[in-house]
Order: C-alpha cells, then sequence, then structure tokens
C-alpha cells in the first residue's frame, strides 16, 4: 500500500515537472524535495521530537472537523464552507423539576427554549448553555411557560406563540438548575458561556460537547464529556437505540418527528446556511469526539508568540496580516493527528501492561534515525522491538510491552516543517527565508503550519516576507469547472501561443485580486507581446553594422532626440526596477507597453529612420542613433527577460557585435540594466513635453491636407511655424533643421512675429525638387550632373560610397 | 541608378514571427545543455543570497492554470533578483503524503 502511494507520487512529480520545466521556470529540477523522501521523513520525526520537548503535545477526546465520508479528521485548511440546507428546530427543555430560581413558577410548566440547526446532535445533548451577561424571561406559552433572553421575546413572540412574561432572571440566578432531556432518561443542566449570542435562536444553546468547539471548551468547564454516539462512518452507535446505525443527516427528519410525538417541538423550518464541507469529497462534515493528538496553542504562549512572529512579516498585498492573525488568534488547538496509513507516524507507543501512552523525543528521535535509512515506512514494517530505543520502558509501569500508535501527522505538519527539511538542512540552522509566494488560500494552510511549527521550535516565523496571489477565473469572473465547460488549461495556451504569452499573462495581471484568463484577454496579450517583439526586431536590424567598441558616439556628442529618448529610457528602468522590486510586475508590463509603442515606435523610430537608412553608414549622425538604439536594446532585453524569458534570450543571441560585457551565454547571466545618471536633464525634458505637444498639432494639420487630397506624404510639406516667447525659444533652440527631422517634413520655418501671442501653424507646398533617395524635398536636387535626382546630403552619400571599395 | 539599394535598411535574422510553440521546446533544450540554472548559481556565487521557499504542490495529476500562475510568479521574482545580483538558489518541492494519493491507489 505505502509502496504504490510512492510510486503514484513519483509518477506525477515526473508529469508535473515536465510542465513546469516547459513554462520556462528555472530550478534544480534534478533535485527537488519530496516530502516522501527518507531524509525529509527523518527530520520530520525530529520535529515532532522538537515539539514533544516543548511539552505542547497532548492527546485528547475532542471534537474535531470530521468527514464521515472519508472517516477522518479534518484540518482547519481542509475545511471549505459552502451553503447547506438543514431544518432547524425550536426545542422545550422541561424544567418543572428545576427547583431555583424556577421553583415558584414550577405550576406554569416551564421549559428552557433552545434553537439549533442540527437536530441530530440533540442525543448528545448534556447542556444548555446562557449568556452570563444576559437577562432571561420566562413567558407564558400556550400550557406551558418558556424561558429564553429577554432581548429575543419579541422577534419570537409570534413563531413560538409567546403571552405575558412572568419573571425575569439574570443568567447567574440560573446557572446548574437542571432540565430534563427531551426524550432521553436523562438530566440535562444550565450552564453560562460568554460565546453565547442574540445574532440568532433564543439566547439558550443547546450545547453538546462531543459534536461542538464551543459546546467542548464551555462543557470542560463544567467537567462535562465529550460525549459522541456517532461511529466513524457518521452512524449513531448503540448508545442511541432509537436512531441506531443511520446516518446523522438521515436522521434529521426521525429526530423532528419524534420531538413532534413528544410534544417539545415548538417550530421548525427549512435554513440556508453556510456549513463547513470536506474540501476532497464535498460532503458536508460534523463536529465529532475522538481520541486525537494536539498542539496546545496555549502552553509555552504558542499563540501569543506566533501573533508577535505575524507583525515581524512583511505580507504582500498587506491583508494577508489581518487575514492570518485573525485566523491564529481564534484558532482551537491544532490536531495533529489522522486516521489514515499513508504519512509520517505519530511516534507514539500504547503500554500493554497499564495503558498509558508514551510519546517522548526520545522515542521520535530513535525513529528518525530509522525512517533516514528507510523511510517513515520503517514505523510500521519493523518489530515494536525495533522501535524501541536501549532501555526503553513504560515511564508509569516500567512495562516493555507496546504496541505502536498508528495515527498518522497531518500532512500541514510534513509541508509546515519544510523550511528544516529543506531550507535549514540546506542553508544551515538559522536560516530565514526571504519569501514564500503561494495562493491566498495557504493563510490558513501553508503560511499558517509553516508559522506555528517554526514558532513553537524555533520562536521565530520561517519566513520575512509572504506574497499572496489570488485565484484564476473565466473571462467573466466565474470559476473555472470541468462542468461548467470554461476551463482553460496551460497546455492549451503553450500550445496555441507559447509560453511566452502565458508569462506575459502572469505579468500583466494585479495578482493580488482573482485572477481573469479568456480567449479574447491572450489574443490581446499575443498583440502586445507582438509589439515588444518587433520592437526588438527593429533595434536588432539596425545594429546590423554597428561595432560599439569603434562606433560608440559619447552621450554628450548625441543629438538632443538622441538624448531625449535615453532620458525616457531611465525612468522605464526606473519604473521597472521599482516595479520589480515591489513585486507589481502588471506595472512592468504597462511601462513596457508604453516604451515600445508611445516612445519607440510612435516617435523615436519614425523620426531616426531618416537618419539610419540615408545618413552616410559612418557618418556621426547615424552612429549616434545606433548608440542610443544599443542601449536601449541591452536595457530592453534585461527588463523583459524575467518575463519573457524565451524571447529575451532569443533576442540576446541575436544582437550582433556586443561588446565584452555585453556578451554572457546568456541574459539570464547578464546584469539588471543601470539607469546612467547622465541620462537625466529635467530642462530638456520640459523642452521636449513642449515639442511633443507641437508635434501633435503639426501632425493634426498635416492630417486635414492629406484628407483634402492637397498633399501625399509628410515629407511633401513645409511649416511654417510663427510665435513669440519662451515657448517660441524652445523651438529656436532645437532650429529648424532639427524640427523638421521631428515633424518628418521637408522644411520647417520659424517666423518671430511678436505681435502672434499663440503659436501658428502652417502648412505649405515644400520649396525644392523630392529626392529620389530620401525623398525630402530639398535645396540641391537637380543640381548635381552625375545624380541630378538627388538632394545635396544624398548626393554626398552616394559620391563618398562609390570611392571606397 | 536604383537608389533603394543605396540605403541602409535594417538586416536581422530575428524573425518577425515567433512561433513560439515551436521554437520554445529548443530554448529549454540549449538551456538545459548549458545548465543555466547552475551557470546562474556559480555565476552569482559569492553575491548575497535571496531564499524563495518553493511552496510544495500535491503530486496529483496534470497543472492547472493556477499551478502555472504560481510558479510563473515565483520564476519573475528569481530571475530579476538574478539580474539584480543575487544568488538565487531554488529547490522546486512536492507534497507526497496524503488522502487524495491514498484514495486513487
Amino acid at each position: 500500500m505505502r509502496r504504490k502511494c510512492r510510486d503514484y507520487a513519483d509518477r506525477f512529480v515526473g508529469i508535473q515537472r515536465d510542465e513546469f520545466r516547459r513554462l520556462g521556470v528555472f530550478a534544480q529540477w534534478d533535485n527537488p524535495y519530496l516530502t516522501k523522501d527518507f531524509s525529509f521523513e527523518a527530520c520530520e520525526a525530529r520535529e515532532l521530537a522538537a515539539v514533544i520537548e516543548t511539552g505542547g503535545l497532548y492527546r485528547r477526546r475532542k471534537p474535531v472537523h470530521w468527514c464521515a465520508s472519508c472517516a477522518t479528521a479534518l484540518a482547519e485548511a481542509e475545511v471549505d464552507y459552502d451553503e447547506h440546507r438543514s431544518i432547524s428546530v425550536y426545542v422545550a427543555f422541561p424544567a418543572e423539576g428545576a427547583g431555583g430560581a424556577l421553583a415558584p413558577y414550577a405550576g406554569s410548566k416551564p421549559a428552557v427554549a433552545i434553537w439549533t440547526t442540527t437536530p441530530w446532535t440533540l442525543p448528545a445533548n448534556l447542556a444548555v448553555a446562557l449568556n452570563p451577561h444576559l437577562d432571561y424571561v420566562l413567558v407564558e406559552a400556550g400550557e406551558r411557560s418558556l424561558l429564553l433572553a429577554a432581548a429575543m421575546v419579541e422577534g419570537l413572540r409570534d413563531k413560538l406563540g409567546l403571552g405575558r412574561t412572568l419573571a425575569t432572571f439574570t443568567a447567574a440566578e440560573l446557572e446548574n438548575l437542571e432540565l430534563r432531556h427531551p426524550w432521553i432518561d436523562r438530566p440535562s443542566r444550565i450552564i453560562l458561556g460568554d460565546h453565547v449570542t442574540l445574532e440568532a435562536g433564543t439566547g439558550c444553546v443547546h450545547t453538546a460537547p462531543g459534536h461542538g468547539h464551543d459546546d467542548f471548551v464551555v462543557g470542560s468547564t463544567y467537567g462535562l464529556e465529550a460525549y459522541a454516539p456517532v461511529d466513524a462512518r457518521g452512524r449513531f452507535s448503540a448508545e442511541v437505540p432509537e436512531f441506531e446505525g443511520r446516518f446523522v443527516f438521515e436522521a434529521d427528519p426521525a429526530v423532528v418527528e419524534l420531538l413532534a410525538e413528544r410534544g417539545v417541538l415548538l417550530a421548525s423550518e427549512e435554513i440556508e446556511h453556510s456549513y463547513p464541507h470536506c474540501w476532497r469529497c464535498k460532503k458536508p462534515i460534523i463536529f465529532r469526539a475522538t481520541e486525537q493528538w494536539f498542539l496546545s496553542m496555549e502552553d509555552n504562549n504558542l499563540r501569543a508568540r506566533a501573533l508577535a512572529e505575524i507583525d515581524r512579516v512583511q505580507w504582500i498585498p498587506d491583508w494577508g496580516r489581518e487575514r492570518i492573525y485573525g485566523m491564529v488568534k481564534n484558532r482551537p488547538d491544532w490536531c495533529l493527528s489522522r486516521q489514515r496509513a499513508w504519512g509520517v507516524p505519530i511516534i507514539a507507543l500504547h503500554c500493554q501492561d497499564c495503558g498509558s501512552i508514551e510519546s517522548s523525543a526520545e522515542l521520535a528521535l530513535h525513529a528518525a534515525g530509522l525512517f533516514e535509512s528507510e523511510g517513515a515506512d520503517a514505523w510500521f514494517a519493523r518489530e515494536i522491538a525495533e522501535l524501541l530505543p536501549p532501555g526503553f520502558s513504560c515511564s508509569s509501569c516500567g512495562g516493555v510491552n507496546f504496541e505502536r500508535e498508528r495515527d498518522i501527522l497531518d500532512v500541514w505538519f510534513d509541508s509546515g516543517v519544510s523550511f528544516s527539511a529543506v531550507m535549514e538542512s540546506e542553508f544551515g540552522s538559522g536560516v530565514i527565508s526571504d519569501l514564500y509566494l503561494e495562493g491566498s488560500d495557504q493563510h490558513r494552510g501553508w503560511f499558517h503550519s509553516a508559522l506555528l511549527a517554526s514558532v513553537a521550535t524555533r520562536n521565530r516565523a520561517p519566513y520575512k516576507a509572504v506574497l499572496t496571489h489570488g485565484f484564476v477565473l473565466d473571462g467573466e469572473g466565474r470559476k473555472m469547472s470541468k462542468s461548467f465547460g470554461n476551463v482553460i488549461s496551460p497546455q492549451d495556451i503553450i500550445k496555441r501561443y507559447g509560453a511566452d504569452i502565458l508569462r506575459l499573462w502572469v505579468a500583466a495581471q494585479d495578482y493580488r485580486e482573482d485572477l481573469r484568463i479568456s480567449d479574447e484577454i491572450v489574443k490581446r496579450l499575443a498583440d502586445s507581446y507582438r509589439r515588444v517583439r518587433n520592437t526588438s526586431r527593429n533595434l536588432l536590424g539596425n545594429l546590423a553594422d554597428f561595432d560599439p567598441g569603434t562606433d560608440w558616439v559619447e552621450f554628450s556628442q548625441l543629438p538632443e532626440l538622441d538624448r531625449w529618448i535615453l532620458g525616457r529610457l531611465h525612468d522605464f528602468i526606473s519604473r521597472c526596477r521599482e516595479a520589480y522590486d515591489a513585486y507589481e510586475f502588471h506595472l512592468v508590463y504597462h511601462a513596457l507597453n508604453n516604451f515600445c509603442s508611445v516612445e519607440l515606435s510612435s516617435l523615436y523610430f519614425d523620426i531616426v529612420k531618416d537618419r539610419l537608412y540615408c545618413s552616410a553608414r559612418d557618418s556621426r549622425e547615424r552612429r549616434a542613433a545606433q548608440t542610443t538604439m544599443y542601449q536601449i536594446l541591452q536595457a530592453l532585453v534585461r527588463v523583459v527577460a524575467p518575463v519573457m524569458s524565451f524571447t529575451a534570450e532569443e533576442i540576446w543571441k541575436s544582437i550582433p557585435n556586443a561588446s565584452a560585457d555585453d556578451r554572457a551565454d546568456s541574459v539570464f547571466l547578464s546584469d539588471f540594466p543601470a539607469a546612467e545618471e547622465q541620462w537625466l536633464d529635467r530642462d530638456s525634458a520640459g523642452r521636449w513635453e513642449g515639442i511633443w505637444k507641437l508635434r501633435g498639432e503639426v501632425t493634426r494639420a498635416l492630417e486635414e491636407k492629406r484628407r483634402d487630397g492637397e498633399i501625399g506624404h509628410s515629407l511633401d510639406t513645409r511649416v511654417i511655424l510663427s510665435g513669440s516667447g519662451s515657448e517660441f525659444e524652445v523651438l529656436e533652440a532645437l532650429g529648424a533643421a532639427g524640427l523638421a527631422e521631428v515633424f518628418i517634413v521637408s522644411e520647417v520655418e520659424l517666423k518671430r512675429d511678436d505681435s502672434i501671442r499663440s503659436l501658428l501653424v502652417e502648412v505649405v507646398a515644400p520649396r525644392g525638387e523630392k529626392c529620389a533617395r530620401c525623398w525630402i524635398h530639398a535645396k540641391g536636387v537637380g543640381s548635381h550632373d552625375d545624380h541630378p535626382q538627388l538632394c545635396d546630403r544624398c548626393h554626398a552619400v552616394i559620391v563618398a560610397a562609390a570611392g571606397t571599395p | 541608378m536604383e537608389y533603394k539599394q543605396t540605403l541602409n535598411l535594417p538586416s536581422t535574422d530575428f524573425p518577425m514571427r515567433a512561433r513560439l510553440p515551436e521554437r520554445e521546446p529548443a530554448a529549454i533544450e540549449a538551456w538545459e545543455r548549458m545548465d543555466i540554472y547552475g551557470r546562474m548559481q556559480e555565476h552569482r556565487a559569492s553575491a548575497p543570497k535571496f531564499l524563495l521557499h518553493d511552496g510544495p504542490p500535491y503530486a496529483n495529476g496534470a497543472i492547472h492554470i493556477g499551478h502555472a500562475l504560481n510558479k510563473i510568479l515565483k520564476d519573475i521574482v528569481l530571475k530579476y533578483k538574478a539580474l539584480a545580483g543575487f544568488a538565487t538558489p531554488y529547490r522546486p518541492g512536492w507534497d507526497c503524503h496524503g488522502l487524495p494519493i491514498e484514495l486513487q491507489v
């Protein structure tokens, strides 16, 4: 059985590993840790020893979440709350013989009114709890009188047929009065507990200590037994002959019928309410008292220490802190035992002579030694004598006849101690992980169990920061389910689009909330992927003949436009670095999109094209553009590498003539780009903002002309700008030629005119003929006999090129 | 004379069409051949460590979109930290005990 479980796990570890690798995830794939590794199981036994050493482990009969269908106890983390339909009942607990404060009213046939949504727990009733701070009243109700909280009378007057109030009591006056069970010949008694509220019911709470946590806690202060006459399969035992063998939920209607027969049913109704369900089989679960092993939250102040540690951890997003704090603050003791076979045993022995149970660090450490070489299977396979440390005997009677404990440890203890089995084993005992990163359900799962296991034995949290992400929903925000047919699998996306698109999707989402995915969403991402790819291709293509070693142009020698885009690059790199540091990857995605589509594609590339294509190959202005583009490409490829890993590596390997510093075998062996201080020029950035605004106006004016059929290409125009003041000075600083380049027109004329306040834009026909090579209407076209169709610039380029072999 | 031939037009082998589903498996092979993970650790051998501890998914069934989301987020964090100068050892894990496997078997 355990052998088969090992093989089964191995098979799926192999499958999932290949799938994770296909996502482009880098890891020690050939050396993963498995909770079934012998070394892990041995380490877990040692952690159990450490827990035993603290004295916090105890065994007791207590109600725990119990799945009757899986026949096992469940951890807090294994319980899901879901809507469930129950019969709720109001029941009278006869109090005629109660005496005490009720004695004077015995003639009114007093009874205590309770309300419950689990009628099947009534056979296990041992008490009725009242809130010690509330007033209770005895009210006429037909042939009898009912006791209930004063505050609840009006709301229940019609339902329970309440009449005149006969008397008022404090809860304290009623404590310990003896009631009768509604049908079983057994007393029930009035007890007091702060857990009783006025949210629903009568203010008098049916108490079955074997079937509820609060009931158990308050019951134990009154010495009540955790009575639960229900077997592991959820069937009534012989202790309840009237329902023996019946499944508890199916017994509900019969209980109601019996109550009605006995004349103690005051009212009943069906209700929908949130009810715990098994995370595995999805069936409603019960609380059932059984003998279990617990880690105490109060011994050694574990709860208080864990809460203090929570405040030393960085929770991302920050509401994670509230969530786990509330859970740790309110949780019951940790039920560590499971009645299953496949796991690490609770290392304890039952003395066959005196019946006591031995659990000690010595015993657990001895077992750990066996686990190291044979795994936890040794606990079940070895002779009992081999499980005993030398000279071991019962601490109560000195006996040496033992039977082994058969419960195993909660799997959350397995993964909870991974900080020890994995991180401390590799990095030393003082190590604390920088980050745990899981879905937001792990506040009650792994983050929680790891915190308790680590605080219990190390007095510190095992992590410095915890990051959580939401769940993936479909495009409409619905949960994915096979039956609904809206499941989108990673395998499908990889097959159709590739892992890089899936990775880009991950980065693009604000993962703090639930995330959505649909064909449409993925298609949109494929579009932005293409933009980044084309941007990169454009950069690569224009660098084909650029050698940074020989062609580099110093920053101070770069044209204004190139210095402007490097300023933008500075901003892009800084934003991305900050976003990565804050784990806000969607901001990287937005910065990337903006930089590629706005600053690069629609501004810089468009404008710089003339210099790159038409200027002499080795000219200063062309090398300047290439120097700039080289730096943009080097930054871009490294910024996107964590997200679009495949594409970044492909770009990296396509970079021609990379400088020695940039020639690592992989982009992942390079450094995140540095935003160079010299790129920042705030004055220039301000000037350019004005220029871009003006460019927008010019483009609109050109558009109009184009629509009217007056011009074809923007180069078939001359733009006249008239104005005055500081705004105009900015234009003069860049100069007419610079502006023509930026606007992609043949000529710009600047006319200072102090009578014009706001700038005037005129688009007119160009002067000069169109150059056949660069399409600019320029002087010189027609003046060169050898190349009459070329402008002066292009003529010079061609002649020089012809002169060189 | 055809002046277009005299322009310095862009030229690169980097293809316009990504064809990721076909190309990515070869890239993975290349990474594994060069032992990219090992090379990255070596490269940052003396750098400060950034330790992300992998939460073990349950070893049952194929991965779903939630698993992919989780592992990719971790990978983004670690690759960024590696580029930013940290040593980023990362050992993935699996949860192998428990009821779901016991019931399957």
